[in-house]
């Protein structure tokens, strides 16, 4: 993966699409390798959760062996907890405060957990509604967990503009 | 409750500071705020 790619994991629920994307974070908070996937060096890396409860954040993380300085959370509990904030993904304001958050701290991979948690108003059938997540799924590299729910070329087809792959942790 | 209430850099930080609403928080600050990393995680106390 190259600066400005997209990728997304899809798989049915109850498969560890999180599992995986908790795993890629560490590994390429901590600079290991990831399964078959070769980390080259570490980078900074943002995870923004918008489902788990903040216990499971925390118990994945210390089940990952996590404690990483360069790996950050946003879990939707802790940010609703301090700020009464929700995220909407959709939400063009929001999109700007994490490209913004992603240059000033320098985090070189954003992960988000997952599509369906993070982005309301937004009619999962319709392609053209997935072009509200333009401007947060470009510039860095971007890793976006969903259910599949539909195909996945639904989803693929909004950031076709890009390097964008498609992994079916389902398929192992 | 969650606390204690810090940010990334560990000093005390206090939500309400803004006129005592949280609502005037930007995304920013709001996303700053609620960020925490791997490191921390596992100091934030959940009930």
């Amino acid at each position: 993966m190259k600066e400005g790619d997209l990728g997304f994991i899809f798989a049915t629920r109850g498969v560890g699409k999180t599992w995986l994307a908790l795993d890629l974070a560490l590994g390429i908070a901590a600079g290991r390798d990831v399964g078959p996937w070769k980390v080259r060096a570490p980078q900074s890396v943002l995870y923004l959760d918008g489902e788990m409860s903040l216990e499971d954040v925390k118990k994945r993380d210390r089940g990952l062996n996590g404690v990483i300085p360069t790996l950050t959370y946003i879990s939707h509990e802790l940010l609703f907890e301090r700020t009464g904030k929700i995220m909407n993904l959709a939400d063009s304001e929001l999109q700007e405060a994490i490209l913004e958050m992603c240059i000033r701290d320098g985090f070189k991979v954003l992960l988000l957990d997952n599509l369906s948690t993070l982005v309301s108003e937004v009619r999962e059938n319709e392609g053209g509604d997935w072009e509200l997540l333009h401007s947060v799924c470009g510039g860095t590299n971007n890793g976006c967990v969903h259910p599949s729910r539909r195909k996945k070329q639904l989803y693929a087809r909004p950031f076709k503009a890009g390097r964008c792959s498609v992994l079916d942790s389902s398929t192992r | 409750m969650l606390l204690p209430l810090q940010d990334r850099s560990g000093e005390t930080v206090d939500p309400f500071k803004n006129n005592g609403s949280v609502g005037v928080l930007s995304w920013v600050e709001a996303l700053t705020l609620g960020a925490c990393t791997s490191s921390d995680l596992q100091s934030i106390e959940t009930t």
